[in-house]
């Protein structure tokens, strides 16, 4: 009995997703639970399994194409069963609803070139190669590899020739890509086209910037005493979780920073929800720690950690990445003093940290040192305004110099 | 380089002109006989009969019973005089028959002509020369066709030559001759008929100057005697087969030219050394040593010795041309390298 694989329905509000690449070719054999094709919704690649067991027949929707959720996408069928009859339902069914057929473009992703195997010969023990193409081998600084090298002398024996084949080959095929780079076009992913789209609509929103010092001395005392404290459960928390729940503390009473600018009308979230930006290698993905002023600095770091886990391995979910209502970046592990973020829309606000240094400043006419932090606060006018915006931003710089505040 | 200094010593012959290999050994012995008088010669029927081979015809009737003598068959006399002849101030150029005749005279030469100028700190002088035949080729059985020379040259004292061409034999002769230590020159009797251009009058090939008989790129072939002339001939073979193989003759095994082999090794990265004498002790032992001990790192592949079969010389002909290499085999262990 034959399957259909369709597009899965991953979140509450996924409507559609992309075809990132099949698992498996047409015609290969396929247990149920065996990972079949990968998928992309709003920012994450997700694994889908197959419904069924059998041979995959017949993909209907290749990569990069973008299907409705539930679509069918593929069949699946024991040996030998004709689905003729079943691909020509699916088309009507396609027909009917679209009024024309949909255009299957198939867009091969593409794959990098093979790295350039070496022919490799196995000889057991000593490496046959004659006293001359040894010396040339040290001399060349490829002795260690004299293994790779394929003997043409009696016996396979290495000579001269094989060593200097073997250099020559190796000169064009390192030192060639070396001096010279040359121009190319990476294919843009799936996320980095999600990240170009979100950015250049965000874009379009009237930014403006609020920035300010803070005395990050008691914020940084205040972590090493919680982190004293939490030696015992072997926990340690970092500036990122304090931040996350300083700023949705500093949020929670200030109402007016939880905001959304929508053409109906500026949209209040009841709950907190706070992005952390996390850079992971494909591009840059903000996972959502929920109601953070609700939630304990333990938690919110425990949640933390998991979630940039995930987003290292690429197994955020849907709703890991979704309802945040105000982002932080941080920059400060580089040695970057302050900087302007763009806002992640659809939130009307955003955090950006800089480094922590060590500086002079002047307290009561005298000169102390001090370690300083500059955060920046981007804003949509469209939602919020300067004065807003600064009282915001007063309240928090007061509660990250005086942390105590949490408690009240 | 050889050729440049054989033209310097040449400088004085007058005219090249066609003789062969026994004719120029002749010609060498009367040329240094007219110039110096302490030269003689001494053998068995080296007189009037001229040499088994014919090596010394013509110079008993010009010079004289006294300067061209016959002696008894006894080798270890001939060795003996002459050696005493040359301590006491006279050239002896002796005539051993038959290589495998050096046997009886090793006594006297071994003990005696190779250690006095050693043994009396450099005193004594003993400007000798003895003539001797070697090899195969001429149906002379098992005690008449051997090669000897590595015995020769284990012994320190002895100069040890083998020349492979007329042009070779007569300027290398001479310098024997002037030689004032005692010479083993060992001429082949396949040889002796061969033909060569070579100057009229005197000129000198220094001992220990090997030659490089024919260029090569991609295989030595370090040969005495007449193995050179077969390496050539192997040499062109190869050619044809896209083997560009290089000769080279060391003319004096000992002391051996090492500079010369050495050079052609690093060239070409590859040595065979071919020889008539049989395997186990023969000079290619040597030869194939020296270039392990002195360039290995230029070896692409192991030096090879191709040379006569360790048996006595067969006196069948058809056998005793079995046991000696030949263009086909030193083909066949070149083309083993590659």
């Amino acid at each position: 009995m034959a399957v259909r694989v369709i597009m899965p329905k991953l979140g509450l509000t996924m409507t559609e997703g992309k075809i990132v690449r099949w698992l498996k070719e047409e015609g290969d054999p396929i247990k149920k639970g065996e990972p079949l094709l990968e998928i992309m919704t709003e920012k994450i690649v997700t694994e889908v399994e197959s419904p069924g067991d059998g041979i995959l027949v017949k993909i209907l929707s290749f990569p990069e194409e973008v299907v409705q959720v539930t679509d069918v996408i593929a069949i699946i069928a024991p040996q030998g069963e004709n689905v003729d009859a079943m691909i020509q339902e699916i088309e009507a069914e396609k027909t009917s609803t679209e009024g024309a057929p949909a255009p299957v473009e198939a867009v091969v992703q593409e794959e990098k070139a093979p790295a350039a195997v070496e022919e490799e010969v196995a000889v057991a023990g000593r490496v046959k190669a004659s006293p001359l193409a040894r010396r040339i081998a040290r001399e060349k600084g490829i002795f260690d590899k004299l293994e790779r090298i394929k003997g043409t002398g009696p016996g396979g024996r290495i000579v001269k020739k094989d060593v200097l084949a073997y250099a020559e080959k190796e000169k064009t095929e390192l030192t060639v890509p070396a001096t010279t780079v040359e121009t190319r076009t990476e294919p843009l992913t799936a996320l980095r086209q999600a990240i170009a789209t979100r950015m250049s609509a965000s874009w379009q929103t009237p930014h403006f910037y609020l920035e300010t010092e803070i005395d990050a001395g008691p914020l940084l005392e205040m972590r090493v005493k919680i982190n004293e404290a939490l030696k015992k459960d072997n926990l340690k928390i970092t500036v990122t979780d304090l931040l996350v729940k300083i700023v949705a503390f500093v949020i929670s009473e200030n109402r007016y920073m939880n905001a959304s600018y929508t053409k109906e009308g500026i949209v209040y979230p009841g709950e907190i929800n706070t992005g952390v930006a996390v850079a992971i290698d494909e591009g840059l993905i903000v996972p959502v720690v929920k109601n953070a002023d609700k939630k304990g600095i333990r938690q919110i770091s425990q949640e933390n950690r998991g979630l940039i886990a995930k987003a290292k391995e690429n197994k955020l979910g849907l709703d890991d990445i979704t309802g945040g209502t105000f982002t932080i970046s941080n920059l400060g592990m580089f040695p970057v003093d302050a900087f302007t973020a763009i806002i992640n829309p659809p939130e009307a606000a955003i955090l950006a940290i800089g480094q922590v240094v060590e500086k002079p400043v002047c307290v009561n006419g005298e000169i102390k040192a001090r370690t300083c932090m500059r955060i920046t606060l981007g804003l949509d006018h469209r939602a919020i305004d300067g004065a807003q915006g600064a009282r915001f931003l007063a309240a928090l710089k007061e509660t990250l110099e005086n942390p105590l505040l949490l408690s009240l | 380089m050889p050729d440049v200094a054989e033209k310097m010593v040449n400088q004085d012959a007058e005219e090249m002109v066609t003789m062969t290999y026994v004719e120029a050994i002749t010609d060498a012995i009367r040329v240094e006989m007219q110039r110096d008088e302490s030269v003689f010669v001494m053998g068995e029927d080296v007189g009037v009969y001229g040499g088994i081979f014919g090596a010394t015809r013509g110079l008993y009737a010009e010079f004289g019973a006294e300067r061209v003598r016959d002696t008894a068959i006894s080798e270890a006399i001939i060795a003996g005089a002459a050696t005493g002849a040359a301590v006491t101030g006279l050239r002896p150029v002796a005539e051993i028959m038959f290589i495998d005749f050096t046997t009886i005279a090793m006594d006297q030469i071994v003990n005696q002509a190779a250690k006095m100028r050693y043994m009396f700190g450099g005193k004594a002088m003993v400007p000798m020369v003895i003539r001797t035949p070697t090899g195969t080729g001429r149906g002379a059985a098992a005690q008449h066709s051997q090669s000897l020379e590595a015995w020769h040259c284990h012994v320190p004292g002895l100069k040890v030559v083998m020349p492979s061409t007329p042009y070779d034999a007569k300027g290398l002769l001479i310098s024997a001759i002037r030689d004032n230590n005692p010479v083993i020159f060992i001429e082949h009797k396949i040889l002796y008929a061969t033909k060569g251009e070579v100057p009229r009058g005197e000129y000198t090939i220094p001992l220990s100057q090997a030659e490089v008989k024919r260029e090569g790129n991609d295989v030595s072939i370090i040969a005495t005697s007449l193995m050179v002339q077969r390496s050539l001939a192997a040499a062109e073979l190869l050619e044809k087969e896209g083997i560009s193989a290089g000769v080279v003759d060391p003319r004096t095994l000992y002391p051996l030219d090492k500079e010369t082999l050495l050079r052609s090794v690093q060239k070409t990265n590859r040595a065979i050394v071919v020889h008539e004498a049989c395997k186990t002790g023969g000079f290619g032992g040597e030869v194939a040593t020296l270039i392990m001990e002195e360039a290995f790192d230029y070896l692409d592949a192991p030096v090879m010795r191709c040379a006569g079969l360790d048996v006595p010389i067969p006196f069948s002909p058809p056998l005793e041309k079995a046991v000696i290499p030949d263009e086909n085999q030193i083909v066949s262990v070149v083309k083993s390298l590659f």
